[in-house]
Order: C-alpha cells, then sequence, then structure tokens
C-alpha cells in the first residue's frame, strides 16, 4: 500500500515538473527558430546578452564567388544577434573613369566618377517582420546566399565582366552598341544591417576584385572558383576604408 | 512520523526546489534579454560645445538651421534615418517627452542621416513635435566627430542648459533617463 502511494507522489511529481517546465518554456518567450518567409518583430531577434558590438565586417561578412560564366553566387554570414535589410543588398560593377578630353593627360582623375552598372539580384525571401513603427521590411537574420545574374545589368555603360556582359534586361543598359564594352575593374557588394541590440549600422561597401573565368573553365584566381572575401570594406560615403581581416571586435565599452 | 506521511513531505521539498529553480532560470531568462547595447563612453576629441553649437543643417525646407539657436535648453540631439527601425521606436518617446517636458526648458532635434523627403515623409507619419534637420551625408560623419565613433544610429548627444556636455548615448533612450535629466537641468 505504501508502495502504491510512494509510486503515485513520484508520478504527481514528474506531472508537475514537467508542468512548470512548459510553463517557463512559455513566460520565457525563449526565442525559436523561424522558417524563411514567417513574419515577427524585431524583439525576436534574441541579441547576444552583455555582447560587444561587431565590427560591422564581422557582423555581415559577405563573399563571392562564380557559379558559371553568367551567374555569380554572393554569400553574407550574419552573426547571430544581427540582421540584414533585404532590400538595402545591392551589387554593382564598377569602372573606373576613363580620362577624358585633352586636359586628361595633366589631370586625370579631374571631374572622374566611377561607371557603375547595377546588377538584378536573385534574393531568398528572408524573414518578414511586421514593426508597428518600422512597417512590414524582409531582414536576413541568418546567414544566406544569393545570386547573381551577371547578363543583366542597369546603369550607364556595358561592362564586361568576364562573363561576357550582354544585357537581357528590359530596363537596362541604356548604353548603345556604339559605347564600346570596357572591363569592370571591381565588384562592389552593398548592404546594411542592424544589431538585434537595438542600433543599427551605416551602409557598408564590400570591393572584390572582378571575378572572371579563364579559359579552362576554372575561376580566374586558379581556385576553380571558389569563395572570394572583399578587398576592403568600408562605411559608405566616408571614405573610412578598412582592410576585411581586422580583427578583434573593435572595443566599443558600451556600458550601462 | 508514520511511513504514510514521507512520500508527501518528500513531495513538498521537491515542489519547493523545482518552484526556485523555475523562478531563478526565468529571472535569468528575462535578464538576457535585456538590450546589451545602451550607451558609449568615448566621447570624441572634437565634442566640444562650441563645435556643436557652430554646426548647422538643413530643415525639411532645405533653409540651414545653426544648432546654437538652442544653446540655452537642455538639448537632446538625436541622429536618427528613416531606415533605422531602433531609431523610429524610440521617436514616439521623445514626442511625449518634448510636449511633456519641452515647458521645463527641454528641446529635441532630430537630425536624420536621410534625405528630406523621407524625412518629411516620417515627421508626419510619427507625429514629431520637434525640429528635424536632415542631412544624408553629413549627418553621421558629423555624429562621428562629435563621439559617435562608429557612426551608429540611434545616437544622442546631450547638452545642458548651460553648454555643457552632459552625456552621449549610443541606442534607445528610454523615458526614466530623459526624466532624470529634466529634473537636474529644468530651468
Amino acid at each position: 500500500m505504501n508502495n502504491k502511494k510512494a509510486a503515485l507522489s513520484r508520478h504527481k511529481l514528474a506531472l508537475a515538473f514537467a508542468a512548470l517546465t512548459a510553463g517557463y518554456q512559455a513566460l520565457a518567450d525563449v526565442p525559436k527558430s523561424v522558417e524563411s518567409g514567417s513574419t515577427t518583430s524585431f524583439a525576436s531577434i534574441a541579441a547576444k546578452p552583455g555582447a560587444e558590438l561587431l565590427d560591422p565586417e564581422q557582423a555581415f561578412r559577405p563573399q563571392i564567388r562564380l557559379h558559371d560564366r553568367t551567374t555569380l553566387e554572393v554569400r553574407f554570414e550574419v552573426a547571430p544577434g544581427y540582421y540584414l535589410y533585404r532590400d538595402r543588398i545591392r551589387v554593382d560593377a564598377e569602372q573606373k573613369a576613363l580620362p577624358a578630353g585633352k586636359n586628361a593627360s595633366r589631370r586625370p582623375d579631374a571631374g572622374a566618377k566611377p561607371t557603375k552598372n547595377r546588377y538584378a539580384l536573385q534574393l531568398p525571401p528572408g524573414r518578414s517582420v511586421d514593426d508597428p513603427t518600422f512597417g512590414k521590411v524582409d531582414i536576413f537574420d541568418k546567414s544566406t546566399t544569393f545570386t547573381v545574374d551577371l547578363t543583366t545589368t542597369s546603369g550607364s555603360s556595358p561592362i564586361a565582366t568576364g562573363a561576357g556582359s550582354t544585357n537581357k534586361s528590359g530596363n537596362a543598359p541604356k548604353a548603345g552598341p556604339s559605347m564600346p564594352a570596357v572591363p569592370a575593374s571591381k565588384l562592389v557588394v552593398s548592404s546594411q544591417g542592424c544589431a538585434a541590440a537595438g542600433v543599427c549600422f551605416p551602409a557598408q561597401r564590400h570591393e572584390f576584385p572582378m571575378p572572371a573565368f579563364a579559359s579552362n573553365g576554372k575561376g580566374s584566381d586558379g581556385s576553380g572558383g571558389g569563395w572570394l572575401s572583399p578587398l576592403a570594406s568600408s562605411s559608405q560615403g566616408f571614405g573610412q576604408t578598412t582592410p576585411p581581416a581586422t580583427p578583434p571586435a573593435t572595443s566599443r565599452a558600451m556600458a550601462k | 512520523m508514520s511511513n504514510q506521511r514521507k512520500p508527501a513531505i518528500f513531495v513538498a521539498i521537491a515542489a519547493t526546489v523545482v518552484l526556485v529553480l523555475f523562478g531563478a532560470a526565468f529571472l535569468v531568462g528575462r535578464l538576457e534579454q535585456q538590450p546589451a547595447v545602451t550607451k558609449t563612453v568615448n566621447v570624441g576629441s572634437a565634442a566640444t560645445p562650441s563645435v556643436i553649437y557652430a554646426a548647422s543643417f538643413p530643415d525639411l525646407a532645405g533653409t540651414p538651421q545653426v544648432l546654437g539657436q538652442w544653446n540655452q535648453k537642455l538639448l537632446i540631439l538625436n541622429f536618427w534615418a528613416t531606415w533605422c527601425a531602433p531609431c523610429l521606436e524610440e521617436i514616439p518617446m521623445f514626442v511625449r517627452a518634448q510636449e511633456k517636458y519641452g515647458p521645463a526648458g527641454l528641446q529635441i532635434v532630430g537630425i536624420a542621416a536621410d534625405s528630406r523627403v523621407n524625412s518629411a515623409n516620417f515627421v508626419k507619419k510619427l507625429g514629431i513635435n520637434y525640429p528635424v534637420l536632415a542631412d544624408e551625408a553629413r549627418a553621421i560623419e558629423f555624429s562621428k566627430r562629435v563621439g559617435n565613433g562608429f557612426g551608429l544610429l540611434p545616437f544622442s548627444i546631450i547638452l545642458s542648459p548651460a553648454g555643457e556636455i552632459v552625456t552621449t548615448k549610443l541606442g534607445v533612450m528610454t523615458e526614466k533617463e530623459i526624466e532624470d535629466l529634466v529634473i537636474k537641468y529644468r530651468r
């Protein structure tokens, strides 16, 4: 009889423990993984408690590689507790302006602005956030990879990428066949993101060498088209270029 | 004590232990969700009141406004942008604070790292009741000069009515922080 009572009590104890555990999970609102495309709020992106803020180059690490002759792959590694705005990702081919006019030899950079061609992106849906103040926006709060169609650009002049730039979109490029294609000198990936802790970074600009296929079909770096890291990253518009491999996280002592 | 009562006591003790553990775990879980970033401590070398008061930014009509015109106020210069979700989160609190503490000498001024058009849309949408200036090219650069070393947003720098830099804040300000400032510096 006593054994039966003891067993019953243990059973009740187990049930009570299970109920308490479930209650804790519900009350603590433990962040759960959310599938891409679902709607959530910024508050559900778990901030790293007590962590120092990362440099943007470390919070958002872009890499590129050629998938084939006309398709580029871009991968963003997003650190936990950070997110990128989906609609603020850009990929441009940039060509340093060629000097023109009879004074060009004296002042080769005078008034010269780089020519820019913007590529069409095939971005995954990301995660939809519907914030009462900010409105609805798609973000990437996890690492993501997307493709870039190197044959579709909109810009001021055609740029040869090594992939053979031939526009096939309806909205680009404006230059006609009389304008010769010039080799693009670099590829620029731009992005903008925030830390879930409650601050946003200014737009970041990541410069890559323009990838090209060698005649053997491999990447021009001889690695068979491996992932390339940016040559330089900077805050846009502030002329502050930093090398990409600048570790470690800047000591941003942010105390309460 | 009879053997029949032992299981009941055991259950009571075990339940108490579990409740204590549950409470502790819950509290830790809540604490961990507090924002990690609240303020910066490195005020830039150029962050002098004279530099700040001498600066000017265009208002939403494009007219330059010198910051020194608010030098008799408890001044909160709030750097923000329409693409910055945390910035937009704190603006309704600024609106309430301006209404509540304006008569006590508080003056909030928003400096948007954004276009005038975008800024004007959000001024209307959020019912902003304090001056908003906008300079997409210069706002973040200026905030870096006055202490926001990495150009992050939102960022606020607070000056007393006596013209001293009281503090800076990286991240969203709270109503309590503003209330404390007003109590200390009200005129």
